[in-house]
């Protein structure tokens, strides 16, 4: 699995969350309470397959962004 | 506590150099087909140890709160992620004659078949929307099927076309779809884009050389639509039309094949479209471009009233006396305001330089395109 970092301060996420460009949500499909779908993906750095099932047991910040 | 992203991203390349740009070092998967339908982008979710969604898009306040909770096991047990399909699998119809069952082959074929298995996603798709036309994401799904395909070497003609078409279509079907959206502006009129998509490549690959680091290469660069900025105001210009009695010789052979494509797939009149050509030589005749004489050119007649941002333009050739690379065109057309519904067919042509190695000839040759603008009330 390609390489798992723990986010080892605030500060890290606080610098993530700040990349936000203020965009509001429209029309949530995902709602507080409900299990992140099931889904396996290719991962960016080498196409193998991973999915968000893998960090099961940690607390996970997840980012759903484009490069545009 | 564990940093993760999903890119909502067609080209996996472009998504690996824009982490090395951001020295982004935490696991990221590509979700090229929209399989998770996300609203918009971005999006930050806080998830806990079991899965479940506590947070979306929280305040940084919020995190170390969050990181602290005890959050209650859920009951009964959450599905895992689905089985991988195993190459043989791949080799295999799918369980049900259904378009949901054909729409996931598809999807099987796309995320983990390779290049060499785009066809066989593409036959897949077109059986799930066969079965259910109304399908939107079939529809999209099968559009990125053809982009990809039209991005590789296994191109074939017509492939961006059909992507442009089936993504329309899509859009047709759900236009709150976001991601979709947003993909027929990357490839279409400046006036309808919301910024420049992959203008940051250049910015990217110069930030990563200065740090002393080699750029991660992208098999297919960014079209000039894909980096083009927003551009409210549409700036024609005119030509000289290079060969107005039409003496140039057609290429009857078909020695360069031409493929078309506008997008949006449905303008209101005055609205701007983006037109796609694609220049492809033929490998049966073993085509190939002379590069020792002019460039590739194209030149569009415009009817009274339409407008072109480029009504006569040229492809540099590269610095090589022969090559057999796909040379692309793309210009803006604008109708007048008040034109009739339907279907508006521009001529233009195409006039190059071209060799074939059967018969081992060279000739100056002419192809006509018709270029076919849709539209609406």
């Amino acid at each position: 699995m390609c390489g798992m970092k723990r986010v080892a301060s605030i500060k890290q996420m606080v610098a993530l969350l700040a990349g936000l460009t203020g965009f509001s949500l429209q029309g949530a499909s995902f709602k507080v309470g409900e299990p992140f779908p099931v889904i396996t993906l290719p991962a960016a750095k080498d196409g193998r397959p991973m999915s968000v099932n893998d960090f099961r047991g940690r607390k996970l910040l997840l980012h759903l962004f484009s490069s545009w | 506590m564990q940093v993760a992203g999903i890119l909502e991203e067609q080209h996996p390349d472009r998504a690996r150099l824009f982490m090395q740009w951001h020295q982004m070092d935490w696991p990221v998967m590509v979700d090229s087909l929209d399989l998770l339908g996300v609203p918009g982008v971005p999006v930050v979710l806080f998830i806990d140890e079991f899965g479940i969604i506590r947070a979306v898009n929280p305040e940084a306040s919020q995190l170390a709160a969050l990181m602290e909770k005890k959050f209650p096991r859920p009951d009964g047990v959450l599905p895992g992620a689905p089985a991988l399909p195993d190459p043989q699998a791949l080799e295999t119809r799918p369980a049900a004659d259904t378009s949901t069952g054909w729409r996931g082959h598809g999807d099987a074929l796309v995320l983990w078949g390779g290049v060499g298995k785009l066809g066989e996603a593409i036959a897949a798709y077109e059986k799930a929307t066969a079965l259910a036309p109304q399908d939107a994401e079939a529809q999209f799904r099968l559009g990125v099927a053809y982009c990809l395909r039209h991005d590789s070497p296994e191109a074939q003609a017509g492939d961006f076309a059909q992507a442009a078409a089936h993504w329309n279509r899509a859009s047709e079907l759900n236009p709150n779809q976001y991601i979709w959206r947003r993909r027929i502006q990357q490839y279409g009129p400046r006036g309808q884009k919301p910024y420049g998509f992959y203008d940051w490549v250049n910015e990217a690959r110069s930030a990563i050389q200065a740090r002393g680091e080699k750029p991660i290469p992208l098999p297919v660069e960014p079209t000039r639509s894909e980096s083009a900025q927003p551009q409210k105001e549409f700036a024609a210009t005119t030509g000289h039309n290079p060969d107005p009695e039409g003496r140039v010789q057609r290429d009857e052979a078909g020695l360069i094949a031409v493929d078309a494509a506008v997008l949006p797939a449905r303008s209101k009149p005055g609205e701007p479209v983006r037109v796609h050509l694609s220049f492809r030589p033929s490998p049966k005749r073993k085509a190939h471009w002379n590069n020792e004489a002019a460039d590739l050119a194209f030149w569009i007649d415009l009817p009274p009233g339409w407008q072109a941002d480029q009504q006569y333009i040229t492809v540099p050739n590269p610095a090589q006396p022969a090559s057999q690379e796909t040379r692309k065109i793309e210009i803006e057309l604008k109708s007048p305001p008040r034109t009739t519904a339907g279907e508006v067919s521009l001529h233009g042509f195409a006039l190059y330089y071209v060799c074939e190695d059967v018969n081992g000839v060279c000739f100056y040759l002419r192809q006509d395109i018709a270029v076919k603008v849709q539209l609406a009330d």
